[in-house]
């Protein structure tokens, strides 16, 4: 259905792109364990967090899909962060665009079940466990696997199987 | 063979269901490891078409490359739109809207669509396209495998089926040998032998214990069976033993049944009457009396006793008439509820002949009694004629003439006296001169006077049993009825003709003397047959009878009355058979007598009358005067001392007063009679002598002193010289 969104102008294209990532992002929580003792491993909670920079371009297609769907049978809640300390006990999934605010986050946060997905240039390797990059102008992803490995995530073989590994800083 | 058939035909069966259950076993499992295969290979391509890699789509799918059966692999998206093939350059083939998990078998191929969900979301579908050589090639070696079988066990069956059946069906066909063995000859005794321990022989032993079961229960069967025939044969002897003829009639009046006696009454055989009306077997007369017996029950619906002892008059075969006692009762027969008559018949013929006779003797017995009083009285008369006559013969001073007279007068009252002594001899009497007699001698004795009787014209005939038994009777009263019956037959046979005597020994048996209304018994039987006129009916029953004669004034219709009497006398009986034309025979049945007895009679002859003089006292008692004076004067004469009285009471009176040496008295007497004093008198004074005097038969109950008085009894009217000696004898026996 959110594919189904796909345009042809630059509009659309870009649409199209925050549609996949969108999409990806919810399918990737399939394929991956959070850590044991993690919120999300907690069955009583019933909400997923995920949470979004304030403003971020993919927060109306999530807020829409977040009405009726759910993550790892929770009700997905969407959140919407400016700093740092707003993330502490509050995001199992943390999506991160800016370069600063990866590095302030991974500089302070202690929080290491949360499942950062960043959209930047060299995101993985600056220590987001994944991030979307483009690959002959398709969306594709790269994980950071010792990083998230270390953080207690377990990935699918499949997919891990259609991710760039890359390797970076803790 | 049909054995071996059954079985093949089971394989068949068997060989089918389990070539179907492999069939589907296999197609199944070759089902299930697709839809596996599809689940595996779309799980590893979920992440491929979620994060829309056509690249790493075909690397994922790639993995079914080796699979030599898989034919292509597709991929479509969570929509269903196509994502990707194994082999981009074959074919898509349609399978619709792909939504949902589907497999269809084609003919060489097996298309399975399976979801491909992760964690419980939907990423896509896979179209899995596998050849189903193998599974055919499974399916071919199974048919051949299968077959291969088949025709082994076939064989297997061929070879062992005979053996194999024999085993189970040999003691069913036992059984069944048995079976028909107890259906053909009933016979329960047979047993089949138990072979072995299993299911068949439990049967075995199953159907030996319904054979015992059936045995006991056909026994039982059999004993109340032949108790019911026993008990119906004896109903059925004890009906047609009984001398009353029974007929079962229906509500119709038809035959239904007709004993034996029925039979032999009737001259009809069972057969020719059942089913004819029973009204047949009644004379003409007597039909509407029966039809009446019919409508009371028709009117009542009374059941029981409609009538007894109906007098009727059976009609017997021939169309003779017999009378019948008939008695009518009705039943419900319990079966068919209709109501059912029985007619009893008794043949009363004999019983008619028997009453005829009865009333016949009855008759004879009145006359007798007439007859005798009437003989009574004149004898007395001529006793005191006879005794007066002889009393003035004794006075030697009379004139000639005047004894001439005298003689005259004893003459005549002798010839009188004879005639009432034949009328006498019509009643009944003990006579005191019978002894024991052979009849043969008698008539050998007469022979001469027979003949004489007879004339020339007639031939007699003696045919005489050489050893005929003694009877005890009079033998002159024999004669005289001998003589009687030769006069008879001479008047019957004018022209001649032949008289025959017979005698033989007689045994009777009860029903062939009762027949003859004697006591069962010996006898000797006399035969005496002319071959004179005969005589009728209504002659025959009336030739005893005093007076009776056909003779007109030949006769004095006294002879055959005397003859009666003197068979009476003799306890023995007469019948008589005659017809017109055809002669006439009696026959005389004496009874045997078995003692011994000197047979010398005792004949009478001029004795001197002197010798019986005497001088005892002896009282008369006779309630005739004439009587009375005469024994007075006779006894008076010969010295005894004689006092008179008239009756029995005066004699007790007066012997109170004195006492006497004999008592002299007549039988008959108004007031107590002869035998009745007698007894006082004995009882009393026991000493005394009693002597009785009577011209008159008297049936007293027999006692020994009623035996004893009357075996020397005095026949009056007596003679003289009778009276003294039976007196003098008396005396004289002490």
């Amino acid at each position: 259905m959110i594919l189904l969104l796909v345009g042809s102008d630059s509009y659309a294209d870009n649409q199209e792109e925050i549609s996949i990532k969108s999409a990806f992002m919810l399918k990737m929580t399939h394929f991956i364990n959070w850590p044991e003792g993690s919120k999300v491993r907690e069955e009583n909670k019933s909400i997923f967090r995920l949470c979004l920079e304030h403003g971020h371009e993919l927060s109306s297609t999530l807020t829409q899909w977040a009405k009726t769907g759910k993550i790892k049978n929770k009700t997905v809640e969407i959140k919407y962060i400016s700093t740092v300390s707003a993330t502490a006990d509050s995001c199992d999934i943390l999506y991160i665009t800016k370069k600063k605010f990866l590095h302030d986050f991974v500089a302070h946060s202690k929080d290491i079940d949360i499942l950062t997905i960043s959209d930047l240039a060299g995101g993985a390797s600056s220590g987001s466990i994944i991030n979307f990059i483009k690959i002959d102008d398709k969306v594709r992803f790269e994980i950071n696997l010792e990083k998230g490995e270390n953080s207690g995530f377990k990935f699918s073989p499949r997919l891990l199987r259609l991710a760039k590994i890359v390797k970076g800083s803790q | 063979m049909i054995n071996i058939l059954m079985v093949v035909f089971i394989a068949v069966i068997g060989f089918y269901h389990n070539f179907m259950n492999e069939h589907e076993f296999i197609k199944s499992k070759l089902l299930e490891e697709k839809i596996l295969t599809a689940k595996i290979v779309g799980s590893y391509a979920a992440s491929d078409i979620g994060f829309d890699n056509k690249k790493s789509a075909i690397v994922s799918l790639s993995y079914l490359e080796s699979d030599e059966s898989t034919i292509n692999v597709h991929l479509y998206d969570e929509d269903g739109n196509y994502f990707i093939s194994l082999y981009e350059n074959k074919e898509i083939p349609d399978v619709g809207v792909v939504s949902a998990e589907k497999s269809i078998f084609k003919k060489n191929e097996l298309q399975v669509i399976e979801p491909i969900k992760v964690g419980g979301e939907l990423f896509g579908y896979i179209l899995l396209q596998s050849s189903t050589r193998s599974y055919a090639d499974d399916y071919k070696r199974n048919i051949n495998q299968i077959i291969s079988m088949f025709l082994v066990l076939v064989l297997i069956v061929i070879a062992i089926a005979g053996p194999l059946a024999s085993i189970v069906t040999s003691p069913i066909s036992e059984l069944v040998k048995a079976t028909k063995k107890v259906t053909r000859d009933n016979d329960y005794i047979t047993r089949v032998e138990v072979k072995n321990k299993d299911e068949v022989g439990e049967l075995v032993n199953a159907f030996n214990e319904m054979l015992l079961q059936i045995k006991i229960r056909d026994g039982e069967r059999d004993q109340s069976d032949q108790l019911l025939r026993d008990s119906e044969e004896f109903l059925s002897l004890t009906l047609n033993n009984m001398i009353i003829g029974v007929i079962t009639v229906s509500y119709d009046w038809k035959v239904k049944s007709y004993n034996r006696s029925a039979q032999k009454m009737f001259g009809y055989k069972e057969s020719e009457v059942v089913g004819s009306l029973v009204l047949s077997l009644f004379a003409d007369g007597q039909k509407i009396r029966l039809q009446k017996e019919i409508d009371f029950h028709h009117d009542s619906g009374h059941l029981g006793v409609l009538s007894g002892g109906l007098e009727m008059k059976g009609l017997k075969k021939d169309q003779t008439e017999f009378p019948v006692y008939m008695s009518v009762t009705s039943m419900r027969d319990p079966k068919t509820e209709e109501t059912i008559f029985i007619v009893s018949i008794e043949d009363i013929t004999n019983k008619k002949i028997q009453d005829e006779q009865l009333r016949r003797t009855q008759r004879m017995d009145a006359l007798g009694n007439l007859t005798g009083g009437v003989a009574h009285d004149y004898n007395n008369m001529l006793g005191v004629i006879l005794g007066y006559a002889e009393l003035l013969s004794m006075n030697t001073g009379l004139p000639d003439k005047v004894k001439s007279y005298i003689k005259e007068i004893a003459h005549a009252a002798n010839r009188a006296s004879k005639l009432t002594k034949k009328l006498l001899a019509f009643t009944k009497r003990t006579s005191a001169e019978s002894l024991a007699v052979n009849v043969n001698e008698v008539l050998i004795n007469n022979k001469s006077m027979i003949e004489k009787t007879l004339t020339l014209k007639i031939k007699l005939e003696y045919f005489l049993d050489d050893n005929l038994w003694h009877v005890w009777l009079d033998a002159g009263d024999l004669e005289d009825a001998v003589v009687n019956l030769s006069i008879n037959a001479m008047h019957a046979m004018e022209q001649g003709g032949s008289l025959t005597f017979t005698s033989q020994n007689l045994s009777l048996s009860e029903i062939e003397s009762r027949a003859l209304q004697l006591p069962a018994g010996e006898y000797v039987l006399l035969k005496v047959a002319d071959t004179g006129q005969g005589m009728n009916e209504a002659t025959r029953i009336r030739i005893f009878e005093p007076f009776f004669s056909t003779k007109a004034d030949k006769g004095t219709g006294l002879g055959l009355s005397q003859v009666y009497g003197f068979v009476k006398r003799s306890n023995g009986e007469i019948k008589v058979y005659s017809e017109p034309g055809k002669g006439t025979h009696f026959d005389f049945y004496f009874p045997r007598y078995h003692a011994e007895h000197n047979n010398s009679g005792a004949i009478l002859e001029e004795e001197n009358i002197e010798q019986y003089s005497g001088t005892e006292t002896i009282l008369v008692v006779d309630d005739e005067p004439g009587l009375r004076k005469l024994a007075d004067e006779l006894l008076s004469y010969y010295g005894y001392s004689v006092t008179c009285v008239d009756c029995a009471e005066s004699a007790l009176e007066i012997l109170t007063e004195e006492r006497f040496d004999m008592l002299l008295s007549d039988v008959i007497m108004t007031g107590m009679d002869g035998y009745e004093l007698a007894d006082k008198v004995r009882e009393k004074y026991p000493l005394m002598k009693v002597q009785l005097a009577s011209g008159f038969s008297y049936n007293k109950s027999h006692t020994d002193s009623v035996d004893d008085l009357q075996n020397t009894m005095l026949q009056k009217p007596y003679r003289k010289i009778e009276l003294l000696r039976r007196v003098r004898t008396l005396f004289d026996e002490g």
